[in-house]
Order: C-alpha cells, then sequence, then structure tokens
C-alpha cells in the first residue's frame, strides 16, 4: 500500500548524535518514498516540534518518530512516555533507535508502548540496511493512522 | 468320652440302642404300609373323579356338536356346499348366523368344506390349523372338539358337526365357543373332587384353565403310587395331583390336592406312636440301669477298696462271702491289702529315721555357704537355679524372692550362644573337676537394672546320678572402680602434657575452658587476638561472658551441647569482643578433655587477615566485571561513529584520492573492525558471570545441533567433517554452552592443518566421570606445544600472528570462564601437528539429588 507516495512523508527523528543522524539521512536519502527528515536532539525539543510550540508553530505532523534513548535533558523514555499519554500524538508510530541492547530497556520501551525497538548495527552497511528496513516497514508497508 | 463310662452305664446304653433300634424299624415299617393305603385310596377316589368330569364334559361337547348338527342339517347350508353359488352362500350365511344368534357362548360360526377349507365365516373367526385334525377325528367318528386355545384371557376351543348327504360327506359346521365361567358348573365339579382339591382342565398344547382363568399347565413332579405325582405348589405347599384324559377329545383333567389334606391323618398316627414309645423307652431306662447295676455292684466295691488303699488307708477290706470268680477275686484282694499295710508301715518309719538326719545335714551345708563372701549358685541341668546362697542373693538384688527357680542366664546379660556353650562344656565335663577351667570376666546384672562386673567360674557335680551345675560369682566392682581411676589419672596426665606442647608453640591461639564459661589457661596467641594481658587473664577478668557477643549465645550453646552429647565440636566462625570493644573474627575448634566433660581446650584462629583478603578479592572481582562491561559498553558508541564513517570513507573515495590514501583508509577500517571484534568479546567475558541465564535441564546434542548451523558456511569452506557421539542431558545455561561449542569449533575449524588434503576432522564425545561430564572436542589441526596450555586460557592471549591466524586471544578465556561458573575445568591435551583435544566438564546436577 502506497497511498501516500504522492505526497512526502515526514520523519522525525530524535537523535544527539551528528554522526548518527547524518548516516540515518544518508539512508533516508535513498528511499522509494520521497520523505522530509525533521531532527530534533534533544528530548524537550522533539516534544516543542511535535506540540507546535514556539518556533516548530508550523511543523508538519510527523508520520513516524525514530527516537534514540540516550539523549540530553529529556530522556527517550520520557518522550516516548510524553507522546503515548498524549491523546493528539498517541497514534503516531513511534520506532526506538538506539545502541542500548539492555533487556531493561527493551521491555521498559514496549510497556510504554513503542511500536518497534531496533538496535543500532555497529557496522555502516548494516546500519543502512535497519534504517532502510525501518522505511520500507513504516513507510511503504504499513498504512498509518489518518491525522 | 466313652472310655470314662463305667460299666453299669455301659450296659444301659447298650440295652437301650437294641431296644430302640427294634422299636424304630417295627415303625418305620408300619408308617411306609398306611402311606401306601392312603395314596391308593387317594388315587382311586380321583380317578373316580375324573371319570365323572370326563362324562360331564362329553356331555357337554354332544350337547354343542348338536347344536352344530342342526345348522349342518339346514337345506341352504347343504344347498350350498352342493353346488357352490352365491345366492347359495348367502343363504348359507344366514342359516349360520341363525345359529350364532341363538347361542350365548359362541363367538362365531364357520362352515368348512370337507378338507377342511374355511368356506363362510360368521363373527370370530377359527385358527385354521384344528382343521385337518377335525378332518382325521371325523374320519375316525370320534367327537369334533379342537384344543383348549387361549387368546389374552379369553379361552375358546373348537367344536364342529360334519355334514352329509345321506353316506356324502359334504364337510363341517363348526363352531368356535367361548369357555367361560360358570360358578355352578364350577361347585358341580368341584364337589366330585371334593373340597380341598382343584380341578384343572386343558389340552397337551399346554393351554389350561381352572375354569375362571387360564393357568399354566400342571408339573411333571415325582411319581408317587400309581397315578399320582408329587410337587412342590405355586404358595410352596407340597401337591400331589394326577392326570385323566377327557374321553374323546384332546383334552385333559388334572385334579390336585395340597399333599397334607391326604398326609394330615397319618401325621396324627405318627404322634400316637410316638406318645406309646416315649412310656416304653422309660421303663425299658429303668430296667436296664437296675439290671446293669446289680450286675457290676461287687466289682465297684473292689474298685472303692483300691482307691482307699491308694490314698493311705491301708485297713480297708471287701466282702468275701460270694462263691463265685467275684468272691474268690474279693479274697484275693484282701490278702494283698494285709500285705501291703504290713510293709508300709515298717517304709514309714526308716524315711522318718533318714529325713531327720538329712535336715540335719542341709542345714550345716546352708549355714557354712551363708556365711561365705563369694555367690554360690546351684542350678538344675537345663540353667533353672535351685540354690542360691546368702551372698548369690544380696549380689543379685533378688531380696525375699530370691533366685530358685529364675534361669540361670537372667544373671549375665552376655550373648546366649556364649552362655549356652559354657553350659554345655561345663555338663560334658569332668564333675568336681571344671571349677578352675571355666572362669569368666563377665558383666553380672542386678535386678536386670544395674550391671556390675563379676568374676564367675562354673563346675559340674554329680550326686547320687543327679547332677547339678554349681556357680561360684565374685562381684569386681571394688577392684575395677580402682583401676579405672587410675586409668583415667594418667590419660588426663598424658593429654595435658601434649596439648601443654601444642599451647607452647604459640602458632594459634589455644586456651582452656569450663562449663561456667571460665577461661583457665591461655597462650600468648589467644591473649593477643583478644587484646587482653595475662595478668587480666590471671585476675579472671577474661570469661566467655566478656568475650562473646549477644548474638552468638544461641551458636555456643549449640556447641555446648555437642560436647556433652560427642566431647569435641565442629569447628565454627564466631566474633569475639576485644578489650577495645573491637570484634575479631575467630575459627574456634575444641574439645572437652577426656573422663570429665566439664573442661576441656581451645583452639582460635584468628580469621581478621583471611576475611580483609577474601572481602577484597570479591570486591575487586566485582570491580573488574563492572569495569570491563562499561568500559566495553561505552567504548562501542564513539567506536560505532569511527566504523561507519571510515567505511563510508571507503566506499565514496576510494580511487578518488591517490594510493597512500587508498591505503591509510584500508588500515583504518581493519582496525575499527577488529577494535569492535575485541569489544563484543569483552562484553561477552564480562557478561558470562554477572548476566548469565537460568540453568535449566538441556539436551547438549541439541545445543551442538544449533551451533553447527551456524557454522554452516566455515564448515562447507574448510571441507571439514563434524561427528558427534551421543551426548547426555545436563543442566546448564544454554546459551553460554553454546558460546563455548561455538568458540571450541571455530578454533578447531581456524587452526587446521594448512595441507589442502587434509581438511578439519572434529570429533565431539561426552563421557560420565564420576558425577560430572566430560565433554571432548578433538581435531586434526595444527596442535599446541605443552608449553602454552596454561596460557592459551588468559584473557588476551594470543600464540600466532594476526596474518596467519586472525582473533582477538579472548575465545578461550571465555570458554573458561564459562565452564567454570558451570561448576567445571576445562583443559586441553595436544603436541604440535598431532591436534589438539579439549575437554571441559559440566557436573550433573541431577545425581546430586
Amino acid at each position: 500500500m502506497t497511498a501516500q507516495s504522492a505526497t512526502a512523508i515526514e520523519v522525525l527523528l530524535v537523535e544527539d548524535n551528528p554522526g548518527d543522524v547524518r548516516l540515518t539521512r544518508e539512508a533516508l536519502k535513498e528511499a522509494k518514498v520521497r520523505n522530509n527528515v525533521h531532527v530534533a536532539s534533544d528530548g524537550v525539543v522533539a516534544l516543542e516540534f511535535l506540540r507546535r510550540e514556539g518556533q516548530f508553530a508550523n511543523a508538519p505532523r510527523p508520520d513516524v518518530v525514530l527516537l534514540d534513548l540516550n539523549l540530553p535533558r529529556r530522556s527517550g523514555h520520557e518522550v516516548l512516555h510524553d507522546i503515548k499519554s498524549d491523546e493528539r500524538l498517541r497514534a503516531i508510530p513511534v520506532v526506538i533507535l538506539t545502541s542500548s541492547q539492555a533487556d531493561e530497556d527493551i521491555a521498559r520501551s514496549y510497556q510504554l508502548a513503542a511500536n518497534a525497538y531496533v538496535t543500532k548495527p555497529v557496522g555502516l552497511n548494516e546500519f543502512l540496511k535497519v534504517v532502510r528496513s525501518i522505511e520500507h516497514f513504516w513507510l511503504e508497508i504499513v498504512r498509518l493512522s489518518p491525522e | 468320652m466313652l472310655r470314662s463310662w463305667s460299666f453299669a452305664q455301659r450296659l444301659t446304653a447298650l440295652i437301650l440302642i437294641v431296644l430302640l433300634a427294634a422299636l424304630g424299624g417295627f415303625g418305620w415299617l408300619t408308617r411306609a404300609g398306611l402311606e401306601r393305603a392312603v395314596i391308593a385310596a387317594a388315587e382311586a377316589r380321583v380317578a373316580g373323579a375324573a371319570r365323572q368330569t370326563s362324562e360331564l364334559f362329553a356331555t357337554s361337547f354332544r350337547n354343542q356338536i348338536a347344536q352344530a348338527d342342526s345348522v349342518g342339517r339346514d337345506p341352504r347350508v347343504r344347498a350350498y356346499l352342493t353346488t357352490r353359488t352365491a345366492a347359495n352362500r348367502e343363504q348359507a350365511r344366514q342359516a349360520l348366523a341363525g345359529l350364532l344368534g341363538r347361542v350365548s357362548q359362541l363367538g362365531g360360526v364357520e362352515l368348512w368344506d370337507s378338507a377342511g377349507a374355511r368356506l363362510i365365516a360368521v363373527g370370530e373367526v377359527i385358527p385354521a390349523h384344528d382343521s385337518l385334525d377335525f378332518v382325521g377325528r371325523a374320519r375316525i367318528g370320534a367327537l369334533l372338539v379342537g384344543p383348549l386355545r387361549r387368546e389374552a384371557d379369553s379361552l375358546h376351543t373348537a367344536v364342529g358337526a360334519p355334514v352329509r348327504d345321506g353316506a356324502r360327506f359334504l364337510g363341517f359346521v363348526v363352531e368356535r365357543r367361548h369357555i367361560t365361567s360358570n360358578p355352578a358348573g364350577v361347585r358341580v365339579l368341584n364337589d366330585l373332587v371334593g373340597q380341598s382339591a382343584r380341578l384343572l382342565i386343558g389340552s397337551a398344547n399346554g393351554t389350561w384353565t381352572d375354569l375362571v382363568r387360564p393357568v399354566e399347565a400342571p408339573p411333571a413332579g415325582e411319581t408317587v403310587g400309581a397315578t399320582m405325582r408329587r410337587y412342590v405348589g405355586r404358595n410352596g405347599e407340597p401337591m400331589l395331583g394326577s392326570l385323566h384324559a377327557i374321553a374323546g377329545s384332546p383334552w385333559e383333567a388334572f385334579i390336585e390336592f395340597p399333599a397334607s389334606a391326604l398326609l394330615g391323618p397319618l401325621r396324627a398316627t405318627d404322634r400316637q406312636m410316638a406318645g406309646f414309645a416315649l412310656p416304653i423307652v422309660l421303663v425299658t431306662l429303668a430296667v436296664a440301669w437296675l439290671l446293669a447295676h446289680r450286675f457290676t455292684a461287687p466289682v465297684r466295691e473292689l474298685e472303692a477298696a483300691a482307691v482307699s488303699i491308694a490314698d493311705g488307708q491301708y485297713g480297708r477290706r471287701v466282702g468275701a462271702e460270694r462263691g463265685d470268680e467275684l468272691g474268690r477275686l474279693a479274697s484275693a484282694f484282701n490278702a494283698m491289702a494285709a500285705r501291703v499295710e504290713e510293709s508300709q508301715r515298717t517304709l514309714e518309719q526308716r524315711v522318718a529315721d533318714r529325713t531327720r538326719e538329712l535336715d540335719l545335714s542341709e542345714q550345716r551345708h546352708r549355714r557354712n555357704l551363708d556365711i561365705v563372701h563369694e555367690g554360690v549358685v546351684t542350678a538344675a541341668m537345663d540353667g533353672r537355679i535351685a540354690y542360691a546362697n546368702r551372698a548369690a542373693t544380696e549380689m543379685f538384688g533378688a531380696g525375699a524372692a530370691g533366685l530358685v527357680g529364675r534361669p540361670v542366664a537372667s544373671l549375665f546379660p552376655v550373648r546366649t550362644a556364649e552362655l549356652e556353650g559354657v553350659l554345655t562344656r561345663v555338663r560334658e565335663g569332668d564333675p568336681g573337676n571344671t571349677l578352675a577351667a571355666e572362669r569368666h570376666e563377665w558383666r553380672a546384672t542386678r535386678n536386670g537394672a544395674t550391671e556390675f562386673p563379676a568374676s564367675v567360674a562354673f563346675g559340674h557335680t554329680v550326686v547320687a546320678g543327679d547332677s547339678h551345675l554349681v556357680l561360684t560369682i565374685a562381684d569386681e566392682s571394688p577392684r575395677e572402680a580402682v583401676a579405672a581411676a587410675k586409668l583415667r589419672e594418667e590419660a588426663a596426665r598424658a593429654s595435658e602434657a601434649r596439648v601443654r606442647r601444642l599451647l607452647d608453640s604459640n602458632i594459634i591461639g589455644i586456651f582452656f575452658w569450663d562449663l561456667q564459661g571460665r577461661i583457665t589457661g591461655a597462650n600468648d596467641a589467644f591473649l593477643q587476638t583478644i587484646g587482653y594481658t595475662r595478668a587480666e587473664l590471671d585476675a579472671g577478668a577474661v570469661d566467655w561472658l566478656a568475650l562473646t557477643p549477644l548474638e552468638y549465645a544461641a551458636r555456643d550453646s549449640h556447641a555446648i551441647e555437642e560436647i556433652r552429647r560427642t566431647g569435641t565440636w565442629t569447628a565454627y566462625e564466631k566474633e569475639y569482643i576485644r578489650k577495645d570493644g573491637t570484634r575479631v573474627p575467630v575459627l574456634l575448634g575444641g574439645a572437652a578433655f577426656e573422663g570429665d566433660k566439664s573442661n576441656g581446650v581451645c583452639f582460635a584462629v584468628d580469621l581478621t587477615h583471611r576475611k580483609e583478603v577474601e572481602e577484597n578479592l570479591r570486591r575487586s572481582n566485582v570491580e573488574l566485571e563492572r569495569f570491563a562491561y562499561v568500559a566495553s559498553h561505552d567504548l562501542q558508541e564513539p567506536l560505532r561513529m569511527v566504523h561507519s564513517y571510515v567505511q563510508l570513507l571507503a566506499e565514496r573515495y576510494r580511487g578518488k584520492l591517490d594510493e597512500d590514501a587508498d591505503e591509510f583508509i584500508g588500515f583504518a577500517v581493519d582496525g575499527a573492525a577488529r577494535m569492535q571484534r575485541l569489544i563484543e568479546d569483552l562484553l561477552t567475558f564480562s557478561r558470562v558471570g554477572s548476566k548469565g541465564g537460568e540453568f535449566a535441564s538441556v539436551d547438549i546434542g541439541d545445543v551442538l545441533r544449533d551451533t553447527l548451523v551456524g557454522l554452516r558456511l566455515a564448515i562447507e569452506e574448510t571441507r571439514a567433517e563434524v561427528t558427534a557421539e551421543l551426548l547426555p542431558t545436563a543442566t546448564v545455561d544454554r546459551r553460554q554452552i553454546a558460546q563455548v561449542f561455538q568458540n571450541l569449533l571455530g578454533n578447531a575449524l581456524k587452526f587446521r592443518d594448512p595441507a589442502a588434503d587434509r581438511p578439519p576432522r572434529i570429533r565431539v564425545s561426552a563421557q560420565r566421570d564420576g558425577a560430572a561430564w566430560v565433554f571432548c572436542v578433538r581435531d586434526n589441526g595444527i596442535g599446541i606445544d605443552p608449553q602454552y596450555y596454561e596460557r592459551i586460557f588468559v584473557i588476551f592471549q594470543r600464540l600466532h600472528g594476526r596474518a596467519d591466524y586472525p582473533g582477538t586471544g579472548m575465545g578461550l578465556a571465555i570458554c573458561q570462564k564459562i565452564v567454570e561458573r558451570h561448576g567445571g575445568r576445562i583443559w586441553v591435551e595436544s603436541a604440535p601437528g598431532k591436534g589438539s583435544a579439549f575437554f571441559f566438564t559440566i557436573p550433573d546436577r541431577r545425581s546430586e539429588g
């Protein structure tokens, strides 16, 4: 189902590591679906973007959020909790994209209703493959909630 | 029982038996004759009644047949039988219907042709199977009466008359007659057979009636007399009955009556006879008794006299006035009695004299024995005590009851077999000469309660052919008590001397204690441990109460219990409060002195140093693991960046810069990759202890199969041959054991023989060794020099250049850590060029419990 292919898909990437931001952008650049990547470098900024506060008054509503756990100011788990307890934001799929492989992080994320949990692989090609898989699944296959 | 009867009783019984047999035989013969006569008379009466019944029925049948015959003579009927037209048929039918209307007992009327086929039927139909019978009966001129038939609760029969035209036989008129209850008729019939009797009518097909309702056919029973049969009636009463044919018809009459009606009078006769017999028997008994008594009187007199003499009345005599055999017997008896009386008098005098002498002698002996200090006991040869002197009675605490009558075995708690052996030897020994031979130091028992040591000598005397056992017993307790006290004293002295030498060595703390909690002595090492001076110890300032923290009181009393029980206690750890109030951990062991358990010695090892070392080791292990985990985890993040971007560089700019740049980038990519593997291995290593999984029962064969799937590519590339023996199920952390196999098999594939014609051959096996499984992974690779057996398991240690064999040097270290976590060990047996065999053990937890 690629009904949204006419318009661009909005992706919010919450990530403080510029290296990972760049790699994710590189991966999404080659995506089949046209997409706009917005980057929030910490949890507080991410929530402002989602709630269209301050400078983000005209920000688009993201179709998917890629969320790191290890973030300055407000942690990924806190951001996840805020999104999933906000009625207006709850429907947006959140994919945890993190380097943590700890069982407790995985369990906690799913308890907070994360839609998927993906560990960042170390190798470049593996990383690109993972991001493309996310793109393929969440932007091409899944039919998202209408607004 | 019969043997104890007197002659008079036996005679009486004999006469009575003969008389009763004669009386019984006569009575029985008379009774049987009477019964035959009564049954014959009853048979005659019943036969008469049956004959009359038969005539009554024949008359009734003839009347019925006459009615049918009247229809048979009707011209309309004959016309139809002669010329069978529809009109004739209707006419004949009306003639039949006329009869049906006239006679109430008729159920139906039918017209049959001469062969018995039904032509017309009015009313109820007659069963066709009567027709053949009728044709046959008509031919011999018998009455045309069918058998009694039953439909539900009603009975009927067929009665017919032949229709003739002169000599020509045209057919039959047949009536279906209901057999209905006719109380008047029943009465007449019953009067014929008598009030108590019952008349049943029926036919051979088994349908029977008592003239009121259908009944069952009479039973066969047993034959009595000429025609009677005897059987048990429905109400359980014995019945008699007899069967008679009803002339000219297929019907039968059965007359039955209760046997009591016939045989009742006989019972009265029986009673009369019994009435006669009883007085006869009584009179006979009296006469027989008198006769028998008279005949046996002299014999009884002799018997009574003999009994008196046996009782000691030697003056008794009997009357001897009769001239017959009994008279002569009485004279002889009187003469014998006189002789017995005379000799008895002489004997008694002699016995009295002798007894007096014996009594005196016996008293002398007893007095003598009673002042002897040792116990003297004589017993019969079976071991039962016959005499015990005063010393023996007191020694065994027997009191007033004495020892006489008790078995010798009850005096000594030795094994029965041993005592029996002694008694047997003594019995078989030379009488009067065995006292010295059988002497034993035994335990003796006083009242079966307390024991005392005794010296026992056995002998055997024969007096006038009568054997006795003689025992002399000396109480050895006073002597033994002295010896024991001396032994104890010596043991205590020796023990103390030994302990003293140990004490003075001052290697460990040693002190002496008593059960009041006092410390009665200590060496310098102990004083140093608890921080007191010798002066303070001597002043009594140091005791259990001052040294022991409250929480150890319970543990200490447990140890005291143990001392009381076993004289020693199992070493345990506790703490002492030093003089300065600090605590010192010690290991306490000790024992009570021999003989006196309220004193003892104790060693106290100061554990302060050992505890510190243990704690440091534990802390440093934990810190090391934490460090390894945190370091490797935190290193991952920047490494990922380096690795990713160097790879990106390599992909986008290879060939676009100069050759040097390509080479540099190549080194960077390689370094990053290696570092990544190192960190992964380090993480794995640090997680073995801290992040291990649960232990569960796992099929090791399964684990190996999973591992081989992961290594499939490498196995195919190297053309390796991996074989596995049957592997057991063991209690392990599945993921970790898989890691061990992965590393060992990976090594076997990696360190293979470089010769192309020698592909790796790997064999995995397991065998039981005591309570553990020993697993083995054997290969035919390059092998290892024995000097490196230890080193290969050390973290980061490698034996080969990276260019020859890549790797982090962590694989075997991880294996070792995993195996040790499972409580096993790992080692290698190998030689360069001969292949290697890696062994590791896993304890079999199931066998533990």
